[in-house]
């Protein structure tokens, strides 16, 4: 099992190697740039190639690739010690103004829009917002998603099940773009119930993440986002609990638990559902990146200040750094998110044995 | 094959019927009324599409509006009419916005129209693009195994670490870019050129194809691999039919199924991909319509024009529901093992 986690990290640090390049040299080699325009104003041209200079975009790709990845000084170190390379003459010039420390000591860079804002500022504002939102949602997801999926399946082909499977598909089908403006529109607009954007809860968090959930400014602003979110979660949930406990409860071992007295609930609850939990544990990684992706859309829909709202505003604004150094969290995320399902579910069910 | 349910009861003399496995699919299917429906639905939804010129509310109520397009045509004296509401503008006189009109006084009926055309564009040609990469990478893995497999499906796994959204998102960023650009290579030019002829449809088809096929790989190769081992594809062996022989007319059939209904249930995620691309403002060129661009424009006026919201959402909902339960049925009638 150990030596299988190593393998999968290791397996993993290639993937995101060569997705940094590629995104990296993407972004780079878009035509225009992120100072073309202020608003709808063009920059004088001085002043823009100042602010390439300073960000170093004068540099050949390669040399930029590197500033990003080592940092300045180290690049700054490689041109001194092989100074033959083409394109070290430039980047010795440019070296000393020190903007990057490189990702490899945790620097993202600089936003290159928004001005003197690193993106790891952004990104240590936006992401716990983001990670209260996800698991707001995750949580109305597996409240509403397991027992909706065990009462289908206990009252299999009877009206209950064939509603609730019918709502499930329904709840899978609306699309996050839908139910959020639809649950605007109900709610804060017609009803004056909730809020309409933004996000309660201020930090400091605790950790670094929870909310004070004793706050209602925190779900005012929370519920409905997360609704949105959590709906199609909820439904892919319901709908393989109900599957899996169907297949679990024609065991041999649930007779048993039967036939030796047992109360029904108990039999559900203890030997049925605990067991039949275990395959919704290998969607929870598909289900972490609805929730991711799907972040992109909520947090624009209801102005929620995260990191899916950042990522699609930079898009927008052609901000590279942002660009570039949010998808690689994004990426770090599911890869890692992915991991440790598996792992996870290694754990849970031991007659899986991973090679 | 397909026929034999149909033919057998056509005779008048009852006698036993054959039975294949693709007509126990389809017999199967016709049984679940959802599924049949949904068929139905989706089948009208590509007529709309493609008789979008005819069915649009400016034809239907006999109003010329050449030479605009009338998804295109703009009458600011109505914009954000509310349903039912008879047009102010003296060149559409007596014109009736049957589910209103939008922020630009665009007919909403009329925009939802054609707006299916890029759902269901992507939605067909997304699902073949995938199925034929999919299917031809997963079936020569299957077939020759040993090395040229564990190549090709390491190479598989290595691009399933991707984030999709992620890498779609960024490949439309960067058509994007070029796309308000003079200066372009001759081959990607013509590319540009194709793409602004259709609306901006060519590179989300494109971004959508690079990475949607890997799942389909894998589905194409395991079923690949049992079947290589029946009997019959020896006794193809053995007489001598060539390998693309084999491969095309012998396995592809048998594999067939499968990957059908695990394309069935792929199509809801490219058409919300396109909806979600053209939200954020990186999917079709205005001034196509897409279901995705007109809910990102009724959402901007949620606050004083609710109406404008409800034609594209329950258009994309229905969409979406119809394919769903359609691979639900496909999923359930190609798997006895589900049967009751």
């Amino acid at each position: 099992m150990l030596a299988y986690i190593i393998r999968r990290i290791l397996w993993s640090i290639p993937v995101l190697l060569l997705l940094t390049l590629v995104i990296f040299l993407l972004m780079r080699s878009l035509p225009g740039g992120p100072f073309d325009f202020v608003g709808d104003k063009s920059l004088p041209k001085s002043v823009v190639e100042n602010l390439e200079r300073r960000h170093h975009l004068d540099w050949p790709l390669a040399w930029q690739f590197s500033s990003y990845v080592l940092g300045d000084d180290i690049t700054g170190g490689i041109c001194t010690g092989l100074s033959f390379l083409s394109g070290c003459d430039i980047v010795q010039s440019g070296a000393r103004f020190g903007v990057s420390r490189g990702l490899i000591r945790g620097d993202l860079g600089m936003a290159l829009k928004l001005r003197g804002r690193t993106v790891n500022e952004l990104v240590a504002e936006s992401f716990p917002i983001s990670l209260q939102l996800g698991i707001v949602s995750m949580i109305i997801a597996l409240i509403i998603g397991v027992p909706l999926g065990v009462i289908a399946a206990l009252r299999q082909n009877s009206w209950v099940d064939y509603s609730g499977s019918f709502v499930a598909v329904l709840g899978l089908s609306i699309p996050n773009m839908v139910l959020g403006p639809l649950l605007i529109w109900i709610f804060p607009l017609t009803l004056g119930m909730l809020a309409i954007s933004g996000w309660g809860a201020k930090p400091p968090f605790f950790l670094g993440v929870f909310p004070n959930v004793f706050d209602w400014e925190f779900w005012k602003h929370a519920i409905l986002p997360a609704i949105t979110l959590g709906t199609a979660v909820s439904a892919s949930i319901a709908r393989l609990t109900r599957a899996s406990l169907l297949q679990i409860i024609r065991e041999d071992y649930i007779r048993t638990a039967r036939a030796k007295g047992l109360r029904e609930q108990v039999v559900v609850t203890r030997h049925a559902l605990k067991n039949s939990l275990i395959p919704v544990i290998t969607i929870l990684g598909p289900l972490i990146i609805a929730i991711v992706t799907g972040s992109f859309i909520v947090e624009q829909i209801f102005g929620i200040p995260g990191m899916g709202k950042h990522f699609v505003t930079s898009i927008g604004n052609r901000d590279y750094t942002v660009i570039t150094s949010v998808t690689l969290i994004y990426s770090l995320l599911l890869v890692t998110g992915n991991l440790m399902v598996d792992i996870v579910y290694g754990w849970l069910d031991p007659r899986i044995r991973y090679s | 094959m397909a026929a034999t349910g149909a033919t057998s009861k056509a005779i008048a003399v009852p006698q036993r019927k054959e039975r294949t496995p693709l007509g126990d699919a389809i017999e199967q299917l016709l049984k679940n009324r959802l599924a049949v429906a949904s068929g139905l639905f989706i089948v009208l939804l590509i007529l709309v599409a493609i008789f979008a010129d005819i069915f649009n509310a400016y034809t239907v109520q006999g109003f010329d509006t050449t030479p605009h397009a009338p998804y295109a045509i703009q009458v600011l004296q109505d914009n954000n009419a509310r349903p039912g509401v008879t047009s102010n503008s003296t060149k559409l006189d007596g014109f009736v916005y049957w589910v209103g009109a939008d922020n630009l006084g665009r007919d909403l009926w009329s925009r939802t129209l054609y707006g299916a055309r890029v759902s269901m564009a992507v939605a067909i040609v997304a699902a073949t693009v995938s199925m034929m990469i999919g299917l031809i990478y997963g079936l020569v893995a299957g077939y020759f195994g040993g090395r040229i497999d564990d190549a090709m499906m390491r190479f598989v796994d290595f691009l399933y670490g991707l984030p999709i959204l992620i890498v779609v998102i960024l490949m439309q960023v960067f058509f994007k870019a070029w796309d308000r650009q003079e200066d372009t290579g001759l081959i990607f030019g013509i590319l540009l050129d194709m793409n602004q002829a259709m609306g901006g449809v060519l590179f989300v088809f494109i971004a959508m194809g690079v990475l949607n096929w890997l799942g389909m790989a894998r589905i194409a190769r395991g079923q690949t691999l049992s079947i290589k081992q029946k009997e019959f594809i020896e006794a193809a062996k053995s007489i001598g039919v060539s390998t693309p022989r084999i491969i095309f007319r012998e396995i592809l059939p048998n594999v067939l199924g499968p990957c059908i209904v695990y394309e069935t249930l792929q199509i809801p995620g490219y058409i919300l991909t396109e909806a979600f691309l053209s939200f954020i403002g990186l999917g079709v060129d205005a001034p196509t319509p897409s279901w995705g661009i007109m809910i990102n424009e009724a959402y901007q006026g949620l606050r004083s024009h609710p109406h404008a919201l409800l034609p594209p959402a329950i258009a994309l909902t229905m969409t979406v529901l119809a394919f769903n339960f359609l691979g639900d049925g496909l999923r359930d009638a190609f798997d006895p093992r589900l049967r009751e």
